[in-house]
């Protein structure tokens, strides 16, 4: 530190025998007492500081004066809503941090796509061929052979009636028995189940698709209280086109 | 009439780390409002009056009281010194003869601004030098020299036996 630039910042400095200096001051203190004549004006300074200070020591503030500025500072009122008060700020910040968290979940979320009805899709998607009877009928058809096999209320919306069924399960998910049929045709999964079980609610007869994973996709829908699942190995499209096939 | 006692420091708190004061000076005033006290003698230094200096500080208060948008306390004490500031650097020098004397702080008071308030300000430890700086609306660069010339001023004012 050159004296100079060191005499400059001790003359911000007040020499305080009971206290620390911090290390720049230190620093200061150094440089200056390399140079004597720095050093003689410092020395100056402490004696003036000291003398200074030994006036303002001796000053009292009257007890009225203390008293009169207590009552003011206890009258005033509790601190009114804020918005720059730095604790109003943090709550405001975790707020927004919510609500973007909230709305980035969801949004990650299908649309429209009931979560119940999502989890039975993935269940079917990654199920084996083991539960799964061969069958040759018409899926519109197949109402009989489930009502032999112990599930009552099977039965298709009218434009999937017509698809060649290959296999048919009754499994069990939740303890609720849900029909399963392997569409021979396109490879996917009908399910069909009883919509009240699961708490699924959509508009009658309204088709939404979603992608499970990036392997698997369903489309769902709820006619009569009967909820209906396509499970294909594919995109959403290609649940799509099996929609279409089957309205043609 | 300023009480004169012996041995107690001035500031209620020391930004260098100095000797705190003692609880029984710093009684009545809530913690956050313990620089009043400061205020007051710095107040007393530009009005050269206690009722004046009581006055300005009440005005202050008030000031700051109805500023809501002042949060911290650091910001607050910092505010309320300049309000002092701003409100006592063009007051007149009240003479000798004008009613109450004000001994020693007497010398402070007939100094110059903004040597006066640099010098009294940087006595009570209150601030750092930047913030001092920003409360007499100073550049940190011109304080060194403003100091210099109120010490100057200052040992030239009192009698070498006082």
């Amino acid at each position: 530190m050159r004296d100079l630039a060191a005499r400059r910042l001790l003359a911000c400095h007040v020499d305080d025998p009971n206290g620390d200096s911090p290390p720049e001051v230190r620093k200061a203190l150094a440089a200056v007492r390399n140079s004597p004549e720095l050093n003689e004006s410092y020395e100056e300074q402490v004696r003036i500081d000291a003398r200074a200070l030994a006036f303002l020591k001796e000053v009292e503030v009257p007890d009225e004066a203390v008293s009169r500025l207590a009552a003011q500072v206890a009258a005033i009122p509790a601190r009114p809503f804020n918005p720059r008060d730095p604790a109003i700020i943090a709550v405001i910040i975790g707020f927004i941090l919510l609500v973007v968290v909230l709305t980035w979940n969801f949004l990650g979320r299908p649309a429209g796509f009931p979560p119940d009805a999502f989890e039975i899709a993935e269940e079917v998607a990654l199920m084996d061929d083991e539960p799964f009877e061969v069958v040759e009928f018409p899926v519109g058809d197949l109402e009989d052979w489930f009502v032999l096999k112990g599930f009552d209320g099977f039965r298709v919306p009218d434009f999937l009636a017509g698809m060649q069924a290959g296999s048919a399960a009754i499994v069990k998910i939740e303890n609720q028995p849900v029909a399963v049929v392997g569409l021979r045709d396109s490879g996917a999964r009908l399910v069909v189940f009883n919509a009240a079980a699961f708490d699924i609610a959509l508009p009658d007869g309204q088709w939404t698709s979603a992608q499970l994973d990036p392997l698997h996709a369903s489309s769902v829908s709820v006619e009569r209280g009967v909820c209906f699942l396509i499970v294909v190995r594919g995109e959403a499209a290609d649940v799509e086109r099996i929609l279409r096939a089957g309205r043609r | 009439m300023v009480r004169v006692h012996a041995g107690q420091p001035i500031s209620a708190r020391d930004a260098r780390g100095a000797t705190p004061l003692p609880e029984s000076f710093m009684s009545h005033l809530p913690k956050d409002w313990r620089f009043l006290r400061a205020g007051w003698v710095y107040a007393l230094i530009l009005t050269g009056r206690e009722d004046a200096a009581t006055k300005m500080v009440e005005g202050a208060l008030q000031g700051i009281i109805r500023r809501h948008d002042v949060v911290s306390v650091k910001r607050r004490r910092r505010l309320f010194f300049a309000m002092l500031f701003r409100e006592g650097r063009n007051l007149p020098c009240v003479g000798e003869g004008a009613g109450e004397p004000v001994c020693g702080l007497r010398f402070f008071h007939e100094l110059a601004e903004p040597g006066r308030s640099a010098l009294s300000l940087l006595y009570l430890r209150l601030f750092s030098v930047d913030e001092l700086a920003d409360v007499l609306g100073k550049s940190e660069k011109e304080l060194p020299d403003i100091l210099a010339g109120a010490r100057g001023a200052l040992s030239g004012k009192w009698p070498a036996a006082v």
